[in-house]
């Protein structure tokens, strides 16, 4: 048995953190505006990023349509995050290339699925991510040793060879 | 012990053989001058018969036995003194033997004294042995008794938090939520209001971010389903890092007045959120505590 030597400092518990993020989210939850703000914000950035695409002949209302779809799906972003974050569970979205998660599908395949070739066909594939087109979803069971589960594969796309 | 017993061989084992081929050699001057001995009494004899026998050169024959006398008793001087150097040799390697036999003696008497020692340490090693085992055993049933104690810590603050109201999502829920993030990313990906066919757009009426994602370079090679494709990651990525790779906590725009003294900050949730990346960086480092948080 090997006994590891504990620094008097750090003695806060991960449990502890999440008992104290669970109940703050639980006591702040009501001063929760009706739109979370960081969907409004989100969503605008990504409207305003994709303008330059956005037809020419695009009228007001159609413009309002894409601004509603966007807040939509924000707002719903926003909604499963604070259900991960109230979990005990360790609830978490990854992409290839983060730490432990390298770029080569070869080294990330329990991670990511590849779903299309960039310039390329299937079968011109390299093993090299050029980016993912969405994360996957991973969980770390409260009493599970911080073993990772994949619940979701990433999508990604790999360059041509 | 081990190292002595060299010791012994090389100080007994010359000297003896030395003195063993000394007391070879005296047996055999002893052998000789008895023979001469024998020679001696016997002379006397040998004159009278030739006395008896002869007459006319009886007196040459006495003065040729008494030149070939002469050196026999040079001879036996000789090897009698000789003898004595051998005998006083013998007594001195004796006397050396005995202090090589007394040297001996030391030795094993030391290595007596080591073994001893050797033996006591050893008997102590075994005790300090058996108390490392003791506490060993002491620290794992303090374990065993730290773990019990965290699954009972668990059990209540289980029952505290559904007080307070956690709520319990099952693993397909939340993954059904998320598929449906990405199936909505990829409708409004596909709007036909978002024009796929168009080369890259101006630079001039671009900002910095814009510039980069829709560079010529890259935008005008790809097919519409490629640049659709990259549209969605880009959409996926901007929600990554803004919401479900954040630190929310719901009270994200909540504002109070910005009082003085109190910083100019007046939303709540950074502070919030420096609180709980705070707490991560002081994390225990115990065996059980769970993997950090990136």
């Amino acid at each position: 048995m090997k006994l590891d030597q504990t620094d008097k400092c750090s003695s806060v518990s991960e449990a502890l953190i999440s008992d104290w993020r669970i109940l703050t989210i639980e006591c702040v939850d009501k001063l929760r505006p009706q739109n979370p703000y960081a969907a409004t914000v989100t969503a605008e950035e990504i409207f305003e990023l994709f303008r330059p695409i956005l037809a020419k002949s695009a009228t007001r209302r159609q413009e309002e349509e894409v601004k509603a779809k966007l807040l939509e799906l924000c707002s719903e972003a926003v909604e499963l995050r604070m259900i991960m974050r109230r979990s005990r569970d360790r609830y978490t979205c990854e992409i290839p290339g983060t730490l432990g998660w390298p770029l080569l599908a070869s080294k990330c395949e329990e991670l990511a699925e590849t779903v299309a070739v960039e310039g390329g066909k299937p079968n011109q594939a390299s093993d090299e991510i050029v980016y993912t087109v969405f994360g996957g979803l991973v969980k770390q069971a409260e009493d599970g040793d911080g073993k990772k589960i994949v619940l979701e594969k990433a999508l990604v796309i790999l360059k041509r060879k | 012990m081990e190292e002595s017993r060299p010791f012994d061989q090389h100080s007994e084992h010359p000297q003896q053989a030395l003195s063993m081929q000394i007391i070879d050699g005296l047996q055999q001057v002893k052998a000789h001058l008895g023979t001469l001995n024998d020679k001696l009494r016997t002379l006397p004899n040998d004159v009278a018969s030739m006395l008896r026998n002869g007459d006319g050169d009886l007196e040459r024959q006495v003065a040729v036995q008494d030149r070939n006398l002469a050196p026999l008793g040079e001879r036996t001087e000789s090897l009698e003194k000789h003898i004595f150097e051998l005998e006083t040799h013998k007594a001195t390697l004796i006397s050396e033997n005995e202090n090589c036999k007394t040297l001996v003696e030391a030795a094993h008497r030391e290595n007596e004294r080591v073994r001893s020692l050797i033996k006591q340490r050893e008997d102590l090693l075994k005790q300090q042995d058996r108390q490392l085992a003791e506490n060993e055993q002491t620290i794992r049933s303090l374990y065993e008794e730290t773990d019990k104690l965290r699954h009972k810590e668990s059990a209540l603050r289980t029952i505290i938090l559904d007080k307070a109201g956690t709520q319990k999502v099952s693993d397909q829920e939340i993954v059904a939520m998320f598929t449906n993030l990405r199936q909505r990313i990829q409708t409004i990906a596909r709007l036909p209001v978002y024009r796929m066919d168009t080369a890259s757009p101006s630079p001039r009426k671009m900002d910095e971010q814009q510039a980069s994602f829709f560079d010529n370079k890259v935008w005008d090679r790809l097919t519409a389903e490629e640049r659709t494709s990259r549209v969605r990651a880009k959409m996926f990525l901007m929600i990554l890092h803004r919401i479900l790779d954040f630190r929310l906590f719901g009270a994200e725009g909540v504002t109070v007045d910005a009082r003085e003294g109190c910083g100019s900050e007046k939303y709540i949730a950074p502070a919030l959120r420096r609180i709980e990346e705070a707490l991560q960086n002081h994390k225990s480092k115990h065996p059980w505590s769970k993997t950090s948080e990136s």
